[in-house]
């Protein structure tokens, strides 16, 4: 069965609708990965996650695992509008980090409850159940998926995706050269091992690099930091994500122009996120 | 890198071709079939990963990664060793004072590293044995340690010496490694 990522939301911080981004997308960040078997394995609950729900009732799907990188608005925002949740037929397996001093459940019912929202958690039809990342390695259908906690304010996590023959690793948010990437063993750099020799890897690079250094430890990354961090766990392929909402559609192809640049001759040209984009290894 | 991937990124509706060739679909590598798993493979695929990182470099925990950043910008001596007590960096202040550059050190067991040293007793000039040593005692214990003791340098000198230190918990409590500072007394 091949490894199949479509990507429903690459915007960063805050959905970002209007002309100015009609070909990259203006959806948070919402990815899913197809399994054979029926099951939906979605990663982050960005607004992309809204028309993943309608389209996921309308192949009949019952049964989804949702894995939250972390808990910032722009990864969870969609959830409550997630149409599977408002459906008595389908499972839904929650996997996000925990913090310090609170489950994921009750983290994530706290967005999910007056003031924020009219509907309390209790009154959700579906069946729902919430798990603390990060754990040991599951298996979905022939994919394997595993976490590690990242570089990125708050507890975050990314994630690994394997099968015997490829692999991907997911990034959306990291700050890796807040603690160094060149110069740093790999074993050394935040998410090293998670993006390992990954046939490609889905990374923040939501800045420009003189965007950057008034923007230091917000947890994201720049263009030329995406770049090193792919080039320093050898990467396959990058893909630019978590789009800054201030950036328009040309905005962002100059952002990609400058990480080809970066990239040199260096495997194959990291490529910009975009909703509908669908990545397949096998 | 799976030498045999196929990677097809297929861009949407909208492509942006240009002169250098960025198309529609892309390709790296030879095209390779479908391979359908079980999920017993599928969990083997995940252990022989973990086997793969075990046989190359052991991923370090976040905690540890964000106090090399703190110990390499810190002009007191530091090390940090890891949950299974192997030194695993010390800083320019550390290195000043041992003589010797953790690069060409590289990662051992923190006890060997420290008995180098030869510690001893401020009182009594008896052999330190390592489970009164600070950082043995926040590594076994999980408590923060403190001590005054006797070493001989690397220039041959025997020096006084104070040394803190303390266990590291991740987020769920996950203990992770430690940390010891040291002064001269």
């Amino acid at each position: 069965m091949p490894l199949r990522l479509k990507i429903w939301g690459c915007r960063g911080s805050v959905p970002t609708p209007g002309p100015d981004t009609v070909e990259y997308g203006g959806n948070t960040s919402c990815v899913e990965v197809v399994l054979g078997d029926g099951t939906a394995l979605v990663l982050d609950a960005g607004t992309g996650i809204r028309p993943l729900g309608h389209d996921l009732l309308a192949r009949g799907t019952r049964r989804i695992h949702l894995f939250l990188t972390h808990l910032h608005l722009d990864h969870l925002e969609g959830l409550r509008f997630f149409a599977p949740l408002w459906d008595e037929r389908v499972s839904v397996d929650v996997w996000g980090p925990c913090s310090p001093v609170s489950t994921l459940h009750d983290r994530i019912l706290r967005s999910f409850s007056p003031p924020l929202f009219p509907i309390d958690f209790r009154d959700v039809p579906a069946r729902v159940m919430f798990h603390d990342l990060p754990a040991e390695t599951w298996s979905f259908d022939g994919v394997s998926l595993s976490s590690e906690l990242v570089l990125h304010p708050g507890p975050t996590v990314g994630f690994r995706l394997e099968t015997a023959g490829s692999s991907v690793a997911y990034l959306p948010d990291h700050e890796p050269a807040l603690a160094g990437i060149e110069g740093r063993p790999p074993d050394w750099i935040s998410a090293g091992a998670l993006a390992r020799d990954a046939d490609v890897v889905f990374h923040d690079a939501q800045y420009f690099e003189h965007e950057y250094p008034e923007r230091v430890g917000w947890g994201h990354s720049s263009v030329a930091h995406a770049v090193a961090f792919s080039r320093a766990v050898r990467a396959g392929r990058l893909v630019l994500f978590h789009h800054e909402p201030g950036h328009s559609d040309r905005e962002l192809e100059e952002l990609e122009d400058r990480a080809r640049e970066l990239a040199g001759s260096d495997g194959t040209p990291p490529v910009l996120a975009r909703e509908g984009m669908v990545v397949e290894l096998p | 890198m799976v030498a045999s991937a196929l990677v097809s990124v297929l861009l949407g509706a909208r492509a942006r071709p240009d002169s250098s060739g960025r198309v529609a679909a892309r390709a790296v590598g030879t095209t390779g079939g479908t391979i359908p798993l079980s999920k017993e493979t599928a969990q083997a695929v995940g252990s022989v990963r973990a086997a793969r990182m075990i046989e190359t470099e052991q991923q370090k925990h976040l905690v540890l990664i964000l106090a090399r950043e703190f110990a390499s910008n810190l002009s007191t001596p530091t090390l940090i060793a890891d949950a299974q007590g192997r030194l695993v960096f010390y800083n320019e202040a550390a290195e000043a004072v041992v003589g010797t550059r953790f690069s060409e050190a590289g990662e051992m067991p923190l006890d060997e590293w420290i008995a180098t040293f030869e510690p001893r007793s401020e009182t009594t000039s008896a052999p330190l044995p390592p489970e009164r040593r600070p950082a043995r005692i926040a590594f076994d214990e999980r408590r923060a340690s403190h001590m005054r003791y006797l070493v001989t340098s690397v220039d041959g000198v025997e020096r006084e010496i104070e040394v803190t230190a303390f266990p590291l918990f991740a987020h769920t409590d996950e203990f992770v490694g430690i940390v010891a500072i040291f002064w001269r007394a």
